[in-house]
């Protein structure tokens, strides 16, 4: 339990840094508008909300520097190297896995919630070629979206899960790490992020939720970081998944029939459609890290024997 | 790396001073006082902001562009290329930190202008007066210039170098005078002309050039690494001369 002390309070601390933003900042700006600003239909209040996300994506990134300049730790094993050597597989997988994934979704989409959609409704080739373009543009402007999630691995997975795996271990870091980051979520959950208001049980399914999938995700973005020792391929990811995801289902769905089922199909509905990929990627990355960790420690052995 | 990486900012402190106030007073501070006064006055439009933002994000990656060469002057000396290349980095270190810097610095004004935009939707309440797309084609395009104007000041100098940034800027310009003359010039006379420049770089004939610029920036930029690479040597025997 020394050992563990000073990684515990650098915990504590990097947790009230990086939610305190959050915390603060989103009631005062549900108040001042008086509605639950991710939820809005006004264009003001959306530009807001926008806003707020993604400056706030920053605050786990700001809280490592301010966490190691409290704790006089230093900035040793930041993460900041881009590490390609041997590794250009990860830095291309964190791409490709995450679009796999959303195709996947789509296919799934389709096949429980679009009532008479035949497959050209969904992957017409009608204008394929400008909706192509579409989301590869999509993927270039996320060059910039790059910063606000490379704001939140840095954070996540540059700090915090190394200093979990040191206190409880690799698999029970991963799953505490992904509670914690889906409840940093929770006050925009409360405002209507992802979910809306309009379900039962809100908020606390919206937040069961959201923790559920950050579980999953923390797997595979520790993956990712632990083999890379780069926090770049989770940033890659993580930029993919908030700025391509929804590009790629509206810039794939084809007919407007087909668009307008998609758009009354409930967001709860569509996160359960989405959880299954992302739950084999999940799955997948913890058996692959357990492995490894086993792997490790038999190294680790047989060099204290030698 | 690191090493090399902080001589560079130590050496290069003036111009680093000097872009990161270029870029927070015309970039960061002075869209924002814009966009504050557009929301006050209800004659002007979101137009009217991302004129301005395109301009003042042209303008401050063109300044880094012209402080780029100053990069490179420094260590043209015999004696500090000798040491460089005799140092466990070698070559390919100095080469490296270069390339490195002058990205890390066209990210930082990059950020900069995305902190900015965040900043100015909230202000102006409209998602509408977002630029992140003008910004990514303003960046790419920058990175591609100075990856291909970088070889020849590693090969000739920074002054005989300088010679091709100012012939593919000619280049340009009389590119620009050519369409002025005899292309289309609708976009320019329309009603919104702010609004057809930005749709016809994002929704027009040119969406895949744009689409593709960032990866082709990226390509550029490595394939320009790897170039410089091969022409140190030549070019530290040219300094000695």
């Amino acid at each position: 339990m020394k050992n563990k002390a000073p990684q515990i309070k650098r915990i504590v601390i990097f947790c009230i840094l990086a939610f305190l933003p959050l915390c603060v900042f989103t009631p005062l700006l549900d108040f001042a508008y008086g509605e639950k600003i991710f939820a809005s239909d006004d264009p003001k209040v959306a530009a807001a909300a926008y806003s707020l996300g993604a400056l706030c994506m920053f605050a786990p990134a700001v809280a490592n520097i301010l966490t190691r300049l409290i704790t006089k730790e230093g900035f040793s094993q930041t993460y900041l190297g881009l590490n390609f050597s041997g590794n250009v597989k990860y830095y291309i997988a964190s791409v490709v896995i995450k679009l796999a994934e959303n195709f996947f979704s789509i296919f799934l989409i389709w096949q429980l919630f679009l009532e008479n959609c035949r497959f050209s409704d969904i992957f017409c080739t009608d204008n394929a070629d400008k909706r192509a373009a579409t989301i590869l543009l999509q993927l270039g402007v996320s060059v910039i979206i790059f910063f606000p999630a490379f704001g939140e691995e840095w954070g996540w997975r540059g700090y915090l899960m190394p200093k979990l795996e040191k206190v409880m271990g690799r698999p029970a870091s991963i799953i505490v790490g992904g509670i914690i980051w889906g409840l940093w979520h929770a006050p925009l959950t409360i405002s209507g992020h992802n979910f809306g208001t309009d379900y039962k049980f809100y908020p606390y399914l919206g937040i069961a939720l959201m923790c559920l999938m950050c579980v999953l995700m923390n797997a595979f973005l520790t993956l990712l970081t632990d083999k890379t020792k780069s926090v770049y391929p989770a940033s890659l990811c993580h930029m993919v998944n908030n700025n391509l995801s929804a590009f790629v289902i509206f810039g794939i769905i084809a007919s407007e029939k087909a668009l307008i089922q998609f758009s009354q199909i409930s967001a709860i509905k569509i996160f359960w459609v989405c959880i299954p990929s992302i739950a084999i990627t999940g799955i997948a990355s913890f058996i692959l890290l357990m492995k490894y960790n086993v792997r490790n420690e038999h190294n680790q052995i047989e060099h204290k024997e030698k | 790396m690191k090493g090399l990486l902080y001589k560079e900012l130590v050496t290069q402190k003036l111009a680093i001073h000097m872009l990161a106030a270029a870029t927070f007073f015309y970039g960061f501070a002075g869209n924002i006082l814009f966009a504050l006064e557009i929301s006050l006055d209800e004659t002007q439009s979101v137009s009217d902001v991302r004129g301005m933002c395109m301009v003042a994000a042209f303008a401050v990656f063109f300044i880094f562009s012209m402080v780029i060469p100053e990069f490179f002057k420094k260590d043209e000396k015999g004696s500090w290329s000798s040491f460089a290349i005799s140092s466990p980095q070698g070559a390919k270190g100095q080469i490296q930190s270069k390339y490195i810097i002058i990205l890390i610095i066209n990210l930082a004004i990059l950020f900069t202008l995305f902190v900015a935009d965040c900043i100015i939707v909230a202000i102006v309440g409209d998602m509408a007066a977002s630029n992140l797309t003008i910004y990514m084609i303003i960046f790419c395009s920058m990175l591609a210039i100075n990856a291909v104007e970088m070889p020849f000041y590693v090969r000739f100098g920074s002054s005989k170098g300088g010679n091709v940034k100012a012939a593919i800027i000619s280049v340009v310009i009389i590119a620009l005078m050519i369409y002025a003359l005899f292309g289309d010039l609708t976009i320019f006379t329309g009603e919104n002309p702010i609004e057809s420049i930005y749709n016809f770089f994002v929704e027009g004939k040119t969406i895949w050039i744009v689409a593709l610029l960032p990866f082709v920036a990226i390509v550029l930029y490595v394939a320009s690494y790897n170039i410089s690479l091969r022409l140190y040597q030549k070019g530290v025997e040219s300094y000695e001369e």
